[in-house]
């Protein structure tokens, strides 16, 4: 099985200097703004991290949450995004925002997840 | 490149079987943002001898936190200390931190000196899986990190 990263920009706290700047994805203008967070919200936690974390562009806004990594079968994303596509209007990529739609903006309660084979690119 | 992860959603061998309270175990990572965290890490397979203490860890200040009224409040290790002493999950002996990134700096050896006791903490971000067990790395499936140990220092912070 295979999950695709989406979501992990190279400012944040577990992401890869390799992934793209989040600065190069703000204010951007968002269709279906509610229901993209909603959506990033209630995915289901693959790997629960015990970190807190800070927005990382304005650090004196304070904690914004755990970046978890939240799955829903097929992409994986950092527990922190959300706070960032409300507050900061970033953008994420089509196909992502495109298979939520697909979904009508649903996670399904339960995953089939073989930890066995599972592969995250 | 793709990576594998560490735990799905069935036990680990040897993992507890409930996230309430239970001897052996202080979790305070209570309902609310991050509470997989403690969900997650209290099935995780005990170490004889040592209480699990189950907290978010706070890397830039080298604190841990916990989220109470609605806000996330970081905690040093006088106020862990006085947590852990009063939880009835405690009684005595050795600890194993399961706070990200404690074990890196200076705050389980704090922690360690005010207890009075063994602390195990990690050396980076840990991981709970839904199975119960822990990874420590920068990311939840690279596990390069360990647990380090700290011995009480009399006249320590």
């Amino acid at each position: 099985m295979i999950l695709y990263r989406r979501g992990y920009y190279k400012e944040m706290a577990h992401a890869d200097v390799t992934d793209p700047s989040m600065l190069d994805n703000i204010g951007k203008k968002i269709e279906h703004k509610k229901e993209i967070c909603k959506y990033l919200q209630n995915g289901i936690v693959l790997a629960a991290c015990g970190e807190i974390v800070k927005d990382v562009l304005h650090p004196e806004k304070g904690i914004v949450g755990t970046p978890d990594d939240l799955t829903d079968g097929k992409w994986i994303w950092p527990g922190d995004l959300a706070y960032y596509v409300q507050n900061y209007d970033l953008k994420l990529d089509d196909d992502f925002v495109n298979y939520m739609i697909s979904q009508h903006w649903n996670v399904p309660k339960e995953i089939d997840i073989d930890y066995d084979d599972l592969e995250v690119i | 490149m793709g990576a594998g992860f560490h735990g799905g959603f069935g036990a680990t061998k040897g993992s507890r079987s409930s996230n309430e309270a239970y001897p052996g175990a202080v979790k305070l990572v209570k309902p609310g943002p991050g509470e997989e965290f403690g969900k997650y890490a209290m099935k995780a397979p005990p170490k004889p001898g040592y209480t699990d203490v189950i907290i978010h860890g706070d890397p830039d200040k080298d604190l841990v936190a916990i989220f109470h009224n609605g806000k996330w409040t970081n905690i040093d290790q006088r106020r862990l200390a006085t947590y852990v002493k009063h939880d009835l999950g405690y009684k005595s002996g050795p600890i194993r931190l399961i706070s990200c990134g404690t074990g890196k700096k200076e705050f389980a050896q704090n922690f360690a000196n005010k207890m009075g006791v063994e602390v195990i903490a990690p050396s980076d971000t840990v991981w709970a899986h839904p199975n119960g067990s822990l990874t420590i790395g920068p990311k939840a499936y690279i596990n390069n990190g360990k647990w380090n140990t700290f011995k009480p220092k009399k006249g320590g912070r």
